[in-house]
């Protein structure tokens, strides 16, 4: 199973890149742990997630395919 | 329901053509009241370093979803609305240029005034949008609307 992952914001700045590719991550709990030793300095920002463009809660499972999306807090307008 | 307009999102400033053409390509024959709103970069000065530049990054089909439903919301809560125009900058754009213009159009002035006050609050909310405000000295800082809500 691959979901992409998707970066914005501030949170670009710490993982260098704006979209990865991961398999065999299932849920959120799952991405987090893979988020926090990969790129530590992410553990004390603050961001909210959107899989296939809607926020979340964090017993949400993912799908083959999923796009999910780490949102720093926003600043339009 | 008021339908969302094509090109919300724009490269760069907003210009006053930009503006003008959007205006002059609205039927205004029966609104009797239309308020326009010009989001201007501001040149802040942020503990003695001016800002030059705001750049904006979005995820930008996320941000039309969330349009939709403001269209949707705001279309419900407020009657008598016919117009509703939303345009805001991705990319950079400097101090003392526009970012975010809106337009609405309604029969009477009432509602004109309570869904723009609405419609921007709701911009600053939901939109998945984020800005760099960028130094003169190419410095940068990330900013948030959860902290500077005004």
């Amino acid at each position: 199973m691959k979901i992409n992952v998707l970066f914005f914001g501030i949170l670009t700045d710490i993982s260098k890149q704006s979209k990865i590719e991961l398999s065999g991550i299932e849920n959120i709990s799952s991405l987090k742990s893979y988020l926090w030793n990969t790129y530590p300095e992410i553990k004390n920002m603050d961001f909210r997630i959107a899989v296939n463009k809607e926020i979340i809660n964090d017993s949400t499972v993912f799908k083959n395919g999923d796009e999910i999306a780490l949102l720093p807090p926003f600043a339009g307008g | 329901m008021v339908m969302l307009n094509k090109n919300f999102l724009i490269k760069g400033s907003i210009s006053t053509d930009v503006v003008k053409k959007e205006i002059n390509q609205i039927n205004t024959a029966s609104m009797g009241a239309q308020s326009v709103f010009l989001g201007q970069v501001r040149p802040d000065n942020i503990e003695g370093k001016v800002v030059k530049e705001i750049e904006y990054s979005a995820y930008e089909e996320m941000v039309k979803i969330e349009l939709e439903k403001i269209f949707s919301d705001i279309s419900t809560k407020y009657d008598d609305l016919q117009k509703i125009i939303i345009i805001h900058s991705i990319g950079k754009v400097k101090a003392g240029e526009y970012s975010l213009f809106i337009f609405v159009g309604a029969g009477h002035r009432k509602n004109v005034f309570l869904a723009l006050d609405d419609i921007v609050n709701q911009i600053k909310k939901r939109l998945p949008i984020w800005k760099k405000e960028v130094f003169e000295d190419t410095s940068y800082i990330w900013t948030e609307n959860d902290k500077i809500m005004n």
